[in-house]
């Protein structure tokens, strides 16, 4: 083992040398003519900013008045910016316990996914054994079917096991996700399997191989399912919906959607509602970010 | 070779109790059937019917059920309403305006109440022996495995369909003897000839006797619907002149049980129709198979330890995922299956079995096949939207701050709450303020009417979902860049290759894992886009947005056709397994086969140095 | 074989993780009411429910709202046999709810639970009954009115209609004198009104032409949808589009015109048909006498007479709720007056009790509320409070006008063909 080396990033320290650092797979700026870079930075800006466009202008309206929303010709800017919203759609439900709520509820399933995912998709990626390809098959299979069908069973269960209203009755059912399986064997399948095998040689048990190498090397595709994993949990509607009652175990989402009354719909709330709940994504993303720029590095293997 | 054998002889074992869990599986499914039968019978009982009131409380119960009433104190306590634990049904009894609860009803199940073991279990232990011996051959003569567990399950299913057959007799007797207990109460109580309800008659000295529930009364006369929330079209023709009646008749494929008494007619739903044997059968049948035949496909790998080893270590990895997917999603599907095969409405206790007539009724319903088909027009938009995050991945591949920002900005509609944003996209897509006509304006196009014209409303749908899905492709994009070893790009640089070289030679071949599998699950994904059509279109203008998933969601929940519904979601099932697996046929393979993988880079260029 | 040795147990990191997770309930008995209040109704019905519970110290009443996801919720709880213990009833859930047997029949308990039917407006309790029987205790109800922006008629030089409405071509020739380009750019500034697409919106513009979509006994479109009356109304409706100009056409969704609201209040547009709800949304805007509001009948064709639409809610308790006394007392309290006096303070509704809707209207000084009342008098419960699948009707019967606006089908054939498709929903 202790010939085997391996490091996330510029984490492992300066023995990278000169292989350390990303380059873009197109251009690199030790190649790309001036004018080509200057291009790219122009698409991507523009990209950029038509992408996000929609959201800057929720945001705008979450500081516009309640008709102000809808005034005709419609308006950009907001006439006075009304911070005021924010803390009137914060207060006007308990929104700091919708937001511990969904954090424990994100939590239980991004831990949830990430163990089971890694397990199972390191063993259709890497592990021989009968039938492979056929429970693959069947495990892809119960994507394919609609929500809506599987919905009333799992409350009923959760029912039965007196788990409605409960952060276990909320989190239980999302534990797995087989769009996570999928993209654990696909990474387990790009990830070069080298370092495996000299683990292997080295005489390590495929647990051991599995947890102190394959796991590491896969960072990436950890991040993104665990990620991925987050904003499902967060921005999950119906099942939370279903599954809980009161209003302490609300989350953040059932408290958005609640500004959309039968009667009336109280737009700036919802949309100040909603620029706040995009923050902790919005960090969480930031912060796996690392993990994909960086990617791997190697070293010391031969 | 000569390992094989010592492994083989466990095996055996293994198999054998295998068969032997299968049939007691199977023995155990039959007593559920009985016990379950018998409960329905029992909550039949005490639930609706004929309740019995009492007043003043547990003095009167006595002279009322002699013998019969009494309970623990626990379940006493949590008596609120009609349930059944240990063989026993118990009801509430209340006051006589239904107020305060005064004591408990307790209904004990009438003769031959599943202590006694009927004929079927004796064929059950014949039939059974013959399975086993039959399975005992399978190490002798390996062909005959599949004819040793096809045999269990044989033996499965006609145990499962002799206490069924038993269980449905029960039922049977037990909604005539409901129909006639219902007549004999109707008789006591006096009701009004006129069908009137209001004025309880009395019975044997202060107890008071109520029609609740089932089974409806009629009048027959002339057909007039008396005390019934029977669809007027459903009441007329049950109380259509014939006497006698026939004891069982279907309504628009409901079944009903019929009995007359005076000048009125009972009807009900019969309990033998609330489950379907021929389905359980069925699922036992399959599950036997699968389960005796699992020694079966066990027997190659004791030739080689090894191999069972590996198997044994893969199983280990996949343990926690497959446990939690049997319970809360192939539990659930197969749920459906069953759902698809019944009529039912969620809040009705009867759910008529009708076969394959959900999947009929499909066949002709236009609305159905026209959601199905936008929905295929909509997943068109998937390979254009992995085109546009590709190149959002290459072009904001960087490690500084403004390549985060720029990312970021990508992402931020993937994770933005789609209730809030949609406001936002009907303001885009307003035909005569909208921003979007306002553009086109400017250069002298439009105005388009968005989501308004039948014909561009899902094209305005596709733009949004592209809008949408783009940020989370180009995330796993990212993911997938981040594994190609860097080395590779360091030496098809020294090689002299250019962007579009390298874009070409070492992304494209390092991404197609992760090309594969955005594509097969964003495809999965689109063919049951719901959010974006529930949150802007509702399924309009015309149907024109109306995709599979909505249809459903629709059938379901706002027409409360459940059963229709679990079909069209197993059609659009088997339209996506279809494409999926094609994907995997054509696509997968072909990657493994032509495509140069970072393992197989010639020393030197990669990552073995 | 170091492996055995190094065995990460997944579950066991997982079990600790979720049993620490979760809270439980404490003693006393815990009512569950289960409603659809945004946020502008949940405070006043928390304190609905708070009160309640103060009075019965043993007594917990956990409010669960839902507004998206109402009846997904509802069902399922149903179906699972734990429904709310008091939860909220209206429009196509009645009969869907009522003809199962699902909902408790309240009538044997009303002078137990010292509930008084007959304070109720009478029209809004039949909504809720069926022979005989009460089923639901109004919680509040609407009928759909025309919402006047006085502002708009006097830039106009437009006289408002009397108590007694306009006939059809009173409404058209006043609609063209507001509709109007102010700028001169080309683009109207002012519309009349908008073009009505949901049923629940248009359905008073066919009861007040005398005509109807379905049979008195609820049975048959055909006859009735497609008749030359009705029809007359489509082509009268579709006309303000096609033909008058004086709406901003089909160009919002099928779920609304989001902008609708905020175009009356800024005098945008003149007309506006709506319920009582939108009161709320305007109170701002009237305080600051940035607009001065109306109130008229719907419009009716010439010789018939002017009738609405009612759309109430009320509270039901589930047949097999387990603690039968204390849900429908429960249900009584929240449809008490003293319930309604509280809820009447979000001007969503009318209070159900005549009484209280007249004192409500006897202290608003504008007047709005007792113009209200008058319109109610000329109200009708709603089909979908007696017709078993009204989704399905409902959403059949908008494709009629669709159909010619959208596709340019004739109108005649577009409901002679969706009667069709309605009865055979019906016959079911």
């Amino acid at each position: 083992m202790s010939r085997v080396r391996f490091s996330a990033g510029g984490a492992g320290g300066p023995r990278g040398g000169g292989l350390r650092g990303a380059d873009p797979p197109l251009g690199g700026r030790r190649t790309g003519a001036v004018p080509l870079r200057a291009l790219a930075w122009a698409a991507t800006i523009l990209a950029a900013l038509t992408m996000a466009a929609p959201f800057l202008w929720m945001a705008l309206t979450s500081l516009m008045g309640q008709l102000e929303v809808f005034s005709y010709p419609p308006r950009l800017l907001p006439e006075t910016a009304r911070f005021e919203n924010y803390v009137g759609a914060l207060t006007a439900q308990p929104f700091g316990r919708f937001f511990l709520n969904s954090l424990v509820f994100a939590t239980c399933v991004v831990s949830g996914q990430l163990l089971t995912a890694a397990t199972a998709g390191y063993a259709f990626a890497r592990l021989e054994f009968r039938g492979r390809e056929r429970l693959f098959l069947l495990f892809l299979s119960t994507m394919m079917v609609p929500t809506v069908v599987v919905l009333i069973p799992r409350f009923l269960m959760i029912d039965r096991l007196g788990w409605v209203d409960t952060y276990q009755g909320i989190a239980s059912t999302e534990l797995v996700s087989v769009w996570g399986i999928f993209l654990m064997r696909q990474y387990f399948r790009t990830v070069p399997t080298e370092l495996e095998d000299a683990a292997r040689i080295d005489g390590a048990g495929p647990w051991r191989i599995f947890w102190s190498v394959s796991l590491p090397l896969a960072r990436p595709a950890l991040a993104t399912l665990g990620l991925f994993a987050f904003i499902d949990a967060w921005k999950n509607l119906l099942w939370p919906l279903l599954a809980t009652r009161s209003m302490d175990m609300r989350v953040v989402e059932v408290g958005i959607a609640s500004f959309h009354g039968t009667y009336e719909v109280n737009w700036p709330y919802q949309m100040a509602a909603g620029v706040t709940a995009v923050l902790p994504i919005l960090v969480l993303f930031l912060f796996t970010q690392r993990y994909f720029v960086r990617g791997i590095q190697m070293e010391g293997f031969r | 070779m000569s390992a094989a054998l010592p492994v083989k002889r466990p095996l055996a074992a293994a198999s054998f109790v295998m068969l032997g869990l299968a049939l007691a599986a199977g023995v155990g499914l039959c007593f559920a059937a009985v016990r379950a039968a018998q409960d329905e019978i029992l909550s039949a009982e005490t639930g609706s019917g004929v309740e019995l009131w009492a007043r003043g409380g547990d003095a009167a119960l006595g002279r009322f059920l002699p013998g019969r009433f009494g309970t623990t104190a626990s379940v006493q306590a949590g008596l609120d309403r009609p349930v059944i634990r240990d063989g026993r049904g118990y009801a509430a009894l209340y006051d006589v305006d239904g107020w305060d609860v005064l004591g408990g009803l307790t209904v004990t199940p009438g003769e031959g109440s599943g202590t006694t073991a009927p004929t079927w279990l004796l064929a059950l232990v014949v039939l059974s022996s013959v399975a086993l011996v039959q399975a005992a051959r399978l190490w002798t003569a390996r062909s005959a495995r599949w004819r040793g567990a096809a045999l269990a399950a044989l033996a499965l299913a006609a145990a499962l369909g002799t206490a069924t057959a038993w269980a449905h007799g029960r039922l049977v007797a037990a909604t005539d003897a409901r129909l006639a207990r219902a007549g004999a109460a109707l008789a006591a109580a006096g009701i009004s000839p006129d069908g009137s309800l209001d004025g309880p008659g009395s019975v044997d000295g202060g107890a008071v006797a109520r029609l609740t529930g089932l089974p409806l009364l009629l009048r027959q006369s002339d057909g007039a619907v008396g005390a019934t929330t029977l669809l007027p079209a459903t009441a007329a023709e049950l109380a259509a002149p014939s006497s006698p009646p026939p004891p069982r008749v279907r309504v628009g494929s409901v079944p009903w049980a019929l009995a007359d008494h005076g000048p009125y007619r009972l009807v009900m739903t019969p309990l033998e129709h609330t489950r379907s044997p021929l389905a359980a059968v069925v699922a036992v049948a399959l599950a036997g198979m699968l389960l005796a035949g699992l020694p079966a496909t066990l027997v190659p790998l004791a030739d080689t330890p090894r191999a069972l080893r590996r198997n044994l270590r893969a199983w280990g990895f996949l343990a926690p995922a497959t446990a939690h997917l049997a319970v809360f999603t192939l539990g659930p599907l197969a749920f459906g299956a069953w759902l698809s095969l019944h009529r039912w409405n969620l809040v009705d206790a009867a759910h008529p079995f009708v076969g394959l007539g959900n999947y009929a009724a499909l066949a002709s319903d236009r609305s159905f096949w026209r959601a199905m088909a936008n929905t295929a027009v909509f997943t068109l938009h998937v390979p254009v939207a992995m085109a546009i995050a590709l190149c959002f991945a290459l072009l904001a591949h960087g490690r500084t701050k403004a390549f985060l920002a720029v990312r970021a900005a990508l992402f931020l509609p993937s994770i933005t709450s789609l209730v809030a944003i949609a406001m936002v996209w009907q303001w885009i897509l307003n035909d005569d303020y909208g921003i979007l006509n306002w553009l086109l304006g400017l250069v002298g196009l439009g105005p388009v009417r968005w989501l308004t014209s039948p014909s561009t409303a899902l094209l305005s749908v596709m733009l949004l979902s592209t809008w949408m899905v783009v940020g989370y492709q180009m995330v796993i994009f990212q993911a997938g860049l981040a594994a190609i070893p860097r080395e590779l790009y360091e030496a098809a640089r020294i090689d002299g290759a250019g962007a579009w070289r390298r874009f070409r030679h070492v992304t494209l071949p390092g991404l197609r894992h992760t090309l594969f599998f955005v594509l097969v699950t964003s495809t999965i994904g689109s063919f049951q886009i719901f959010g974006a059509v529930y949150v802007m279109t509702e399924g309009g203008p015309l149907g024109a947005t109306d995709v599979a998933v909505y249809h459903i969601y629709k059938e379901a929940w706002e027409f409360l056709r459940f059963g229709s519904a679990a079909a069209q979601s197993w059609v659009l099932f088997a339209v996506i397994f279809t494409v999926t697996w094609l994907h995997f046929r054509i696509l997968e393979r072909r990657a493994e086969g032509t495509a140069v993988s970072p393992r197989r880079v010639p020393p030197g260029h990669g990552v073995a140095r | 074989m170091s492996a055995r040795a190094h065995r990460p147990g997944p579950l066991l990191v997982l079990v600790p993780l979720l049993a620490s997770c979760g809270a439980r309930e404490g003693g006393t008995t815990s009512l569950r009411v289960l409603h659809w209040a945004g946020d502008v109704e949940i405070t006043a019905e928390q304190r609905i429910a708070d009160l309640f519970a103060q009075r019965h110290p043993d007594v917990r009443v956990v409010v669960e709202s839902a507004v998206t996801g109402y009846d997904e919720k509802l069902l399922t709880s149903i179906a699972s046999g734990s429904p709310p213990d008091v939860f909220l009833l209206d429009g196509p859930d009645i009969p869907t709810l009522l003809d199962r047997g699902l909902v408790l029949d309240l009538t044997p308990y009303l002078a137990r639970a010292g509930y008084d039917p007959s304070r109720v407006h009478p029209q809004v309790l039949e909504s809720f009954r069926r022979d005989g029987r009460l089923y639901a205790l109004p919680k509040d109800f609407t009928p759909m009115v025309l919402y006047l922006n006085l502002g708009a008629f006097q830039r106009a030089g437009v006289e408002p209609p009397g108590t007694e409405g306009w006939s059809w071509s009173n409404f058209v020739s006043a609609s063209r004198l507001l509709t109007s380009d102010d700028d001169g750019d080309g683009r109207v500034d002012v519309y009349a009104i908008d073009f009505p697409r949901s049923l629940y919106q248009w359905i008073p513009w066919v009861w007040s032409a005398g005509a109807d979509i379905l049979s008195p006994d609820g049975r048959k479109a055909t006859g009735w949808l497609d008749s030359e009356r009705t029809v007359d109304v489509f082509r009268f409706l579709t006309g303000l589009v096609t033909e008058e100009r004086v709406t901003p056409g089909v160009q919002f969704l099928e779920t609304g015109d989001p902008a609708r609201e905020a175009r009356f209040a800024t005098g945008g547009q003149a007309m506006l048909l709506s319920g009582h709800w939108t009161l709320q949304l305007l109170t701002s805007n009237m305080a600051a006498d940035e607009l001065r509001i109306g109130i008229a009948p719907i419009p009716h064709r010439e010789g018939s007479e002017n009738t609405t639409v009612l759309y109430a809610s009320g509270w039901a308790v589930p047949a097999n709720a387990p603690n039968r006394r204390l849900s429908v007392e429960l249900a009584a309290f929240l449809a008490s007056e003293e319930a309604q006096r509280i809820r009447a303070s979000t001007r969503l509704g009318i209070p159900a009790f005549t009484d209280v809707a007249a004192g409500v209207a006897a202290e608003d000084p504008t007047g709005v509320e007792r113009a209200f009342l008058a319109e109610a008098e000329r109200g009708r419960a709603s089909w979908g409070a007696t017709v078993r699948d009204f989704y399905e009707v409902e959403e059949l019967a908008f494709r009629v006008m669709d159909r010619y606006l959208l596709r340019g089908d004739a109108l005649d054939d577009a409901a002679r063909e969706v009667a069709g498709d309605i009865d055979r929903v019906l016959a079911r």
